[in-house]
């Protein structure tokens, strides 16, 4: 059995009318109008995430430098995970223990954020920034500026700092 | 029942397993990335270096500069040679980011002077598709 077709738009012989054309043309530009609105929507989206985290970063880098001038342990506790990473201005390592227990035992002193930048890579944000730093030390006023970088990643839903490094050598 | 505990007992032991396996293989691999950062760089191989940085990087000098990855790598291009030795190097995986700390002995002449630095550094990587990449990159300087 054999059969023939005769839609409207496309002739016996099997060339397309203006018609058709004319549709084919359409759903193109319906597609392509559909691909970049997605695309836009996709690049905005991810930048308004990154942003979100960003400034999300940045309010737990206050937190962070509040907690270390009022000697803040829980506070610190939070926002520290369990594995961090700490190197001090003088070169010096910590565990989060350590590092804890020397804030426990330090004087108080003055810190203020001077610069701060952060960068969004997927789950994990980079702050580097300069702070300024004044309090006794050998009964002694003292000052420094230091650049930092520090670490935070997302685990279990919240951004926990995971390596802090400094330096008071900056040029 | 009791073999359906079981078979829940050993899935959670090889989640466990897996897990500690795939960790200890990131920071076996970071760890390696590093020891050939330190080798290309005393050979001034830009094209090695350029593969294990990323295009953003942020990297902090011992002397204190903060430069973009195009800066360090003109940077060792133009460099007197230095002889780098590395030790005490610590690995920690957090998922798909690494951290890594170490002593760094760095021994060269400059303006015609010996000079003998050693510094702390901390660098974070992240897994980029198959590869990890350098992102960050801080050296303190250690007073001795």
């Amino acid at each position: 059995m054999r059969f023939q077709y005769d839609y409207s738009h496309k002739k016996i012989d099997g060339t397309v009318t203006d018609r058709s054309r004319c549709a084919v043309t359409s759903l193109c530009i319906v597609l392509l109008i559909f691909g970049c609105v997605t695309f836009l929507t996709g690049a905005s989206g991810e930048s308004e995430r990154d942003s979100d985290v960003a400034s999300k970063v940045r309010s737990l880098e206050g937190l962070k430098f509040e907690a270390q001038k009022e000697r803040n342990l829980a506070a610190l506790d939070a926002l520290f995970d369990d594995g961090l990473m700490w190197v001090d201005a003088n070169g010096n390592l910590s565990t989060k223990a350590g590092y804890m227990e020397r804030i426990h035992q330090s004087a108080s002193s003055q810190l203020r954020i001077e610069s701060m930048t952060v960068r969004v890579f997927d789950q994990m944000a980079i702050v580097v920034g300069i702070y300024d730093e004044g309090g006794i030390r050998n009964n002694r006023p003292s000052r420094q500026r230091c650049r930092f970088i520090d670490t935070w990643t997302l685990k279990r839903d919240k951004w926990v700092l995971i390596a802090a490094t400094a330096t008071s050598t900056i040029t | 029942m009791k073999a359906a505990r079981r078979v829940v007992i050993l899935l959670c032991l090889l989640v466990v397993h897996g897990n500690a396996q795939s960790r200890a293989e990131a920071e076996s691999r970071v760890l390696a990335l590093e020891r050939l950062w330190g080798e290309a760089a005393q050979m001034r191989d830009i094209r090695a270096l350029a593969s294990i940085f990323d295009e953003s990087l942020i990297y902090v000098h011992i002397d204190g500069r903060l430069m973009t990855k195009a800066e360090v790598l003109t940077d060792t291009k133009a460099l007197d040679p230095v002889d780098i030795v590395v030790d005490s190097s610590v690995a920690r995986a957090h998922g798909r980011v690494v951290v890594v700390t170490g002593i760094l002995h760095l021994k060269g002449v400059e303006a015609g002077k010996p000079y003998l630095r050693y510094g702390r550094y901390l660098d974070t990587w992240i897994l980029s598709g198959d590869h990890w990449l350098c992102v960050s990159s801080m050296t303190t300087p250690i007073k001795k």
